[in-house]
């Protein structure tokens, strides 16, 4: 690491010194995998990986999605069995797919999406991985108590040792489940995409702690989708295409943006999205909500007097830590959850009684927060999901080979890579399953289109053209919403960002948007 | 009063055990719907290794013997064979049923049902006095209790119930902290057969000392009601199974108070009326409170 680097990254000239203080048991060790493989089906997710990460340094994994990163984690963690190849720590080689060899061996792996069980409370956690000897593990609730409190001490979190994983705010979740992965004072640390669900100020933090860590001696591997951050971070990247290594563990300071996003992409060079023209101040307002209250039944803040209006061909980004009443939200104006009070518009109509259908019929159309679950049924065919929505043409009775034909022209028209229009939609990547989405969802008569998390998820490529999708629906003069984590994105495409904490819109900003106020106001800092 | 609540526990017994069972098998992630088949099972195995050899011990060993076999085929069909666990649950207490009263008719050439010459032991039979109606209860509602408290000292109080509870709760974090989950399955299941052994045996051998033809009668639905009624605890799962109990001994006592006036087939229906209307009080509790439905997901890799 040279010294103009440690000045112009923050991570790095903060955390020089080890930040828990306790004494280490144990080195850390240097995690080498030779020639792994593995295949699910006939899909081969990774082929002859090869890479060595020495300890005291952070390494970002990185690549598209579905290039392996995942997969590769969970490998080194003994969660996967590879079909060829072996992972080997310090001098022990592993027999490869045991979690319990892995861990005793000192790897440690933080989940993208946690695993910790829900109705746990953190002390119970805990305990599920505690690895210390005892034929029952027999334990009276004080000890267990006790050892939670000191090991969120000795990680620098505080959590109450009873409280649910289930009602814990997803930062505090994260925080918990490092802290589990730290008590058993690991070797190496994986953390897979650990950035995905954190306001700026937490990523932050985050990062300034596994600085903290490898200055400690150990090997810390974080999967990273964002140069920035990845530049920000780490000593090494390693980058993956398509299962393949691209680049062997490199130091950063060998490596430029640039250069690393090309080889991820492969070589393909991805265009810009036009960015949206200004609506006219005289454009009529196409989605109102005054005072909007409700509850999602699903695991979210109520949104509490929400107000806003959407003017056409205006884009609107809805920002926030997930689980502040974004859902709520999204819910009550679609119709799938009722207001508690207040009111929606749709153009002149008031629509606060109306049914999902009669919403839809007025050009309401949604991109759902859970594609694989509420977007599309993943058993069913591409044009069954493709007509699901689209009631009332022709009576009720269906002529399949009609459907087929326009499910077909609605996939050619938006470019989905597919074989077949009988195909089950599972079957598709995760990007081409938001456009057979949007394929659906953005009709001629769309008024407004409300998008939550268009991109979470998607490579590069598929995300620029949703992205497109949305300001193209936007130059047609549809009011759009957008609801995401990713702020880039969001000042990339919205006129405007309203921001949420706790279910009500506490902030609201214009263009040219500043991320650090922005991420301030995600946690209660800014009033904007 | 003092009969009425011996009653109370001898109609429960069985039903306790098997929801224990029952209890144990849902906390590693396995809904059972076989808990009928193994009681009846047990029923019988116990009833006819009595008959034959006159040892209430080797009637309980041999009913545990075929009850442990039917679990591990139970988990091995659902476990490598990937068959649906319900299809499974319910195929097993099917097959219970019609294979034990075919059994009835072959080994012991009767169609109705087969008496014992011996049943289970009742510790307390010496009490006089007040105490007089305990003597009634067998060796197995004390064992019960007792196996009550294992139960939740089990999965309360040890790192082993922990991970048995991940497995059911979160298979894929269970899966993240090295927990064999199949094999805490088979464990589960294995002590459910267990359990079901002895509430197949308190059925046959406590107080009528005979098997009949489907002596279960849906207790060991019931049985699983329980499991859904007491959340899946140990403590709620029992206290649920008494309540059952108490049901079941309501309705014998009113045909004998009342009898004509209350037609017998509503009190039959009691328990399960109650169960209907005591699982939608707690759905509508827990979407209040904005949970979800008690459902088990497997989260894939």
């Amino acid at each position: 690491m040279s010294s103009a680097q440690s000045e112009t990254h923050p991570y790095r000239s903060a955390a020089a010194q080890p930040v828990s203080g306790q004494p280490r048991s144990r080195e850390g060790a240097v995690l080498t995998c030779a020639d792994v493989s593995v295949e699910f089906g006939d899909f081969r997710a990774l082929d002859g990986v090869t890479a060595t990460f020495p300890p005291g340094r952070v390494h970002a994994l990185v690549g598209q999605n579905g290039a392996g990163k995942t997969t590769l984690a969970r490998v080194l963690a003994g969660l996967v069995e590879p079909l060829s190849g072996t992972v080997q720590v310090g001098e022990d080689l592993l027999s490869g797919g045991s979690v319990g060899e892995a861990r005793r061996h000192g790897v440690e792996l933080v989940h993208q999406h946690f695993a910790l069980p829900a109705d746990f409370t953190v002390a119970q956690c805990f305990e599920l991985f505690n690895d210390g000897p005892q034929l029952l593990g027999a334990f009276s609730r004080t000890r267990l108590r006790r050892r939670a409190e000191t090991l969120l001490a000795g990680a620098g979190t505080d959590v109450d040792p009873d409280a649910v994983i289930g009602r814990l705010p997803i930062e505090t979740v994260q925080a918990v489940e490092i802290a589990r992965a730290l008590a058993s004072n690991p070797r190496v640390l994986i953390l897979d995409e650990p950035t995905a669900v954190l306001p700026p100020p937490a990523m932050h933090r985050l990062f300034e702690r596994l600085r903290g860590l490898a200055a400690e001696g150990m090997c810390v591997i974080v999967v990273l989708h964002k140069m920035q951050e990845v530049f920000g971070v780490a000593d090494t990247a390693t980058a993956l295409r398509a299962g393949r290594l691209i680049i062997e563990p490199t130091p950063i300071g060998d490596l430029d943006p640039a250069s690393l996003s090309r080889a991820i992409i492969g070589g393909a060079s991805i265009e810009a999205v036009p960015s949206a023209h200004e609506p006219a101040s005289s454009a009529p307002v196409e989605l109102r909500a005054a005072g909007l209250s409700a509850r999602s039944s699903a695991h979210d803040a109520s949104a509490v007097d929400v107000s806003l209006e959407i003017r056409q061909g205006e884009i609107v980004g809805i920002a926030g830590v997930e689980g502040n009443g974004q859902r709520s939200l999204v819910e009550a104006i679609v119709g799938v959850t009722a207001a508690r009070s207040g009111s929606i518009w749709l153009g002149e109509a008031d629509v606060s009684e109306a049914s999902v259908r009669e919403r839809r019929g007025r050009g309401l159309r949604v991109i759902p927060f859970e594609r694989n679950v509420e977007g599309v049924s993943l058993s069913s065919s591409l044009w069954e999901n493709h007509v699901a929505m689209r009631r009332g043409r022709g009576g009720w009775i269906i002529w399949p080979k009609t459907l087929r034909r326009q499910c077909k022209e609605a996939l050619d028209r938006w470019k989905v890579s597919y074989r077949s229009e009988e195909q089950q939609a599972g079957s598709l990547s995760g990007g081409n399953v938001q456009k057979t989405i949007l394929a659906r969802e953005v009709t001629d008569d769309l008024r407004v289109l409300i998008a939550a998390h268009p991109t979470r998820g998607l490579d590069i490529a598929a995300a620029r053209d949703v992205r497109a999708a949305l300001v193209g629906a936007a130059a047609a003069d549809a009011a759009v919403l957008v609801v995401s984590a990713d702020l880039e994105e969001m000042f990339e495409v919205c006129h405007r960002v309203l921001v949420m904490l706790a279910g009500r819109v506490v902030a609201a900003f214009e263009r040219p948007f500043d991320v650090e106020r922005v991420g301030a106001a995600m946690v209660g800092g800014d009033e904007g | 009063m003092g009969d009425f609540i011996v009653t109370c526990l001898q109609a429960a017994t069985p039903i306790w055990l098997a929801a224990l069972a029952g209890m144990y098998a849902q906390r590693s992630g396995v809904i059972h719907l076989g808990l009928e088949g193994l009681m009846v099972s047990g029923a019988f195995v116990a009833t006819a290794t009595a008959i034959e050899t006159g040892s209430i011990a080797l009637a309980l060993a041999a009913a545990i013997v075929v009850n442990l076999t039917l679990s591990l085929l139970f988990w091995l069909l659902i476990t490598y064979f990937k068959a649906n666990v319900m299809i499974v649950g319910l195929g097993l207490s099917l097959t219970a049923a019609g294979a034990t009263g075919y059994a009835l008719v072959v080994v012991f050439g009767s169609e109705a049902a087969v008496q014992s010459p011996i049943g289970l032991p009742q510790p307390l039979s010496g009490l006089t006095g007040p105490l007089a109606p305990l003597g009634d209860l067998s060796v197995l509602t004390f064992a019960a209790i007792a196996l009550t408290w294992i139960a939740w000292w089990s999965i309360r109080r040890t790192r082993a119930g922990l991970k048995l509870s991940a497995c059911g709760s979160d298979p894929f974090a269970a899966r993240s902290a090295g927990v064999p989950v199949d094999r805490y399955r088979l464990a589960a299941l294995q002590i459910g057969g267990f359990l079901c052994a002895l509430a197949g045996t308190e059925l046959s051998l406590a107080g009528v000392q005979s098997f009949s033809d489907n002596i279960t009668q849906g207790r060991g639905y019931l049985a699983f009601a329980a499991v859904l009624l007491g959340n899946v605890a140990p403590i709620g799962v029992s206290v649920a199974a008494l309540f059952f109990g108490f049901a079941a001994a309501f309705g014998i006592q009113s045909q004998l108070d009342f009898n004509g006036t209350l037609p017998p087939q509503f009190v039959l229906m009691l328990p399960y009326i109650v169960t209907i209307i005591a699982i939608s009080i707690t759905a509508v509790i827990k979407k209040r409170r904005g949970e979800q439905p008690t459902l088990i997901l497997e989260r894939t890799l």
